[in-house]
């Protein structure tokens, strides 16, 4: 047997003193920010290549994306709640590492066109900050989840094949990647 | 990565640092690849996460691919760059989009294996003998490095085996999990006759032998002409045996309420939670909101596993502050009863399991959810169920 959509309704049953909500209810930032954040900074991320290279305004850009990110994560953390909040904050932090290497990186190119040695300050920035992805995400993901092999085994087999689509092509007679 | 690791005259930080890259997108791509097969439950926060990490591994690769073609020496400001802001921007939306909130607030129940799912799988699979082919068919192209393309067959042929034997391990284990369930629902159905047996022995039969015995005395009376005695004694007899028909009806309902199949899952929970306020004076509140029908079993189910519930907090909870809620979120309903109670530890309850949580867990397991106990002493008791929406089943 079948019931019709059930509308949402809330009834509280109380003695003498107001029943507190079980759970503080998240309220949404105003207006749809995540909505003017994600149309706004698409159009900007995407207007960034047509834009006169090494100008002050890429070089804003490219600082100011990264860091608006690091604003919404701690706005979002603020005014959502989330549970697991360190994975959360994880990703912030390293957010915070790749706007720190934009402000050198950006500027530098851009403006004093001076280029930096490989490996620099960057580097250690760029890929000190992927560790701190990867465990947010594993820390969610382990919220989430079964532990099971069966999906470690899954995602393993599409990373082989996709790593092996890209290792498999012979590059050894190209230079090695320098930034 | 094989020309950081084939390339001469690299110092040891820039040939770490060049192996680095690689490295890290494919532990990227590893844990992100892990994270989608397990978003059944996908709120838009976690799509949105995925879609970052996406963009950012599609930028890192043009950027990797770039050094390679070009002198290696990096430009700033090309389109490549826009694939990180988009990251970027999405990783931002996904903080800021309500749904993070609920982003990781119970575990999905076990994504079994869908045709996309078989697809991917098999398209990775076949990813290097393909490669192979086009190569050697159309004689032209780029050269393949045969290393990786036996190592990587090796890895895939072994993750293949151990796939395998996974899935020949969880047949085995759902075999021996449904014999296991069925022996319990038959031990459980023959426990509940005997319950029902002894209720209706007890109390109505009991009642009903000391009624007729009154009824041969008014009978005798009657005989005798003590008209006003046996009238007396009709009205007792009259206002014992409609507290008869009360306690056969309550008794009838605790086997299978009414409400639930008239009115539905929210009035019957509604039922419950006034019984609980007027058994404990315990307030109470009620959240249900579920966009889709669902089948009978599952609204049985999620009443049963709420009734439990409900029953433990007012028998061992000494709560003040009750809330059930029911949420229909895309593909998953999610069941939470919680309490302000004592608490326990739920590890400490030993192969009992008491308080009535492997009859909640039953009922769970037998439509295919997960079940959360999440509990701690002086700290209250989160009984959550997440039931996934199959189409055989709503």
């Amino acid at each position: 047997m079948e019931h019709d959509t059930i509308p949402t309704r809330t009834i509280v049953l109380t003695q003498e003193r107001p029943l507190p909500a079980p759970r503080a209810a998240p309220t949404s930032p105003p207006t749809r920010m995540w909505l003017v954040f994600l149309v706004g900074g698409l159009a900007v991320a995407w207007l960034y290549p047509f834009l006169p290279r090494t100008g002050v305004i890429q070089s804003a850009i490219a600082v100011l994306l990264p860091a608006a990110a690091v604003a919404a994560l701690l706005v979002g953390i603020r005014v959502h709640r989330p549970e697991r909040r360190g994975a959360w904050y994880l990703m912030a932090a390293a957010q915070t590492a790749w706007v720190v290497a934009a402000v050198i990186w950006f500027p530098m190119e851009n403006l004093f066109r001076a280029h930096l040695a490989f490996p620099s300050i960057i580097d250690v920035l760029i890929l000190g900050a992927y560790p701190g992805f990867v465990v947010g995400l594993w820390i969610l993901m382990r919220s989430r989840s079964h532990s099971g092999l069966a999906t470690l085994i899954d995602s393993s087999v599409i990373t082989v094949g996709v790593h092996c689509s890209f290792g498999s092509s012979s590059c050894r007679r190209r230079r090695p990647p320098q930034a | 990565m094989s020309p950081a690791a084939a390339a001469t005259g690299l110092s040891a930080t820039a040939r770490i640092a060049s192996l680095g890259y690689p490295i890290m997108d494919v532990l990227l791509i590893a844990c992100v690849t892990r994270f989608a097969f397990n978003a059944r439950a996908a709120t838009p926060t976690i799509l949105l996460l995925i879609a970052f990490f996406a963009a950012l591994l599609i930028g890192d690769i043009a950027f990797l691919a770039g050094q390679l073609v070009s002198d290696g020496l990096y430009h700033a400001g090309g389109i490549f760059e826009s694939f990180w802001w988009s990251g970027f921007v999405l990783l931002g939306t996904a903080a800021l989009h309500p749904s993070m909130s609920r982003a990781i607030e119970h575990r999905t129940p076990e994504v079994p294996m869908s045709r996309a799912h078989l697809v991917a799988l098999g398209s990775a699979c076949l990813v290097a003998p393909f490669a192979v082919v086009i190569v050697r068919v159309l004689g032209r192209g780029t050269p393949l490095d045969d290393t990786v393309i036996r190592v990587a067959a090796l890895i895939m042929f072994l993750l293949v085996l151990a796939r395998m034997y996974s899935l020949i391990s969880d047949l085995r284990t759902t075999e021996t999990e449904r014999q296991r369930l069925v022996a319990q629902i038959m031990r459980g159905a023959e426990a509940e006759r005997s319950r029902i047996a002894y209720e209706i022995h007890d109390a109505p039969i009991q009642r009903l032998a000391a009624l007729s015995l009154r009824l041969a005395a008014m009978s005798r009376r009657i005989q005798r002409g003590s008209r006003e005695e046996a009238n007396s004694l009709l009205a007792e007899l009259q206002t014992a045996l409609s507290t008869e028909i009360d306690g056969l009806r309550r008794l009838m309902v605790g086997l299978r309420p009414p409400s639930l199949d008239q009115v539905g899952l929210r009035l019957a929970v509604e039922d419950q939670v006034e019984e609980f306020h007027r058994d404990t004076g315990a307030s109470c509140s009620v959240d249900i909101d579920l966009l889709h029908p669902i089948s009978a079993d599952l609204e049985t189910a999620i009443f049963r596993v709420i009734q439990e519930a409900l029953r433990n907090a007012a028998k061992h909870s000494r709560c003040s502050e009750a809330s059930v809620a029911v949420c229909g979120m895309g593909k998953t309903i999610e069941m939470t009863v919680h309490d302000n109670g004592s608490g326990f530890q739920p590890g400490a309850l030993g192969a009992h399991k008491g308080f009535g949580l492997t009859s909640m867990r039953e009922h769970v397991q037998i439509s295919k959810g997960s079940f959360l106990v999440d509990s701690s002493p002086g700290h209250g008791t989160s009984i959550k169920a997440v039931f996934a929406l199959d189409r055989d089943l709503s």
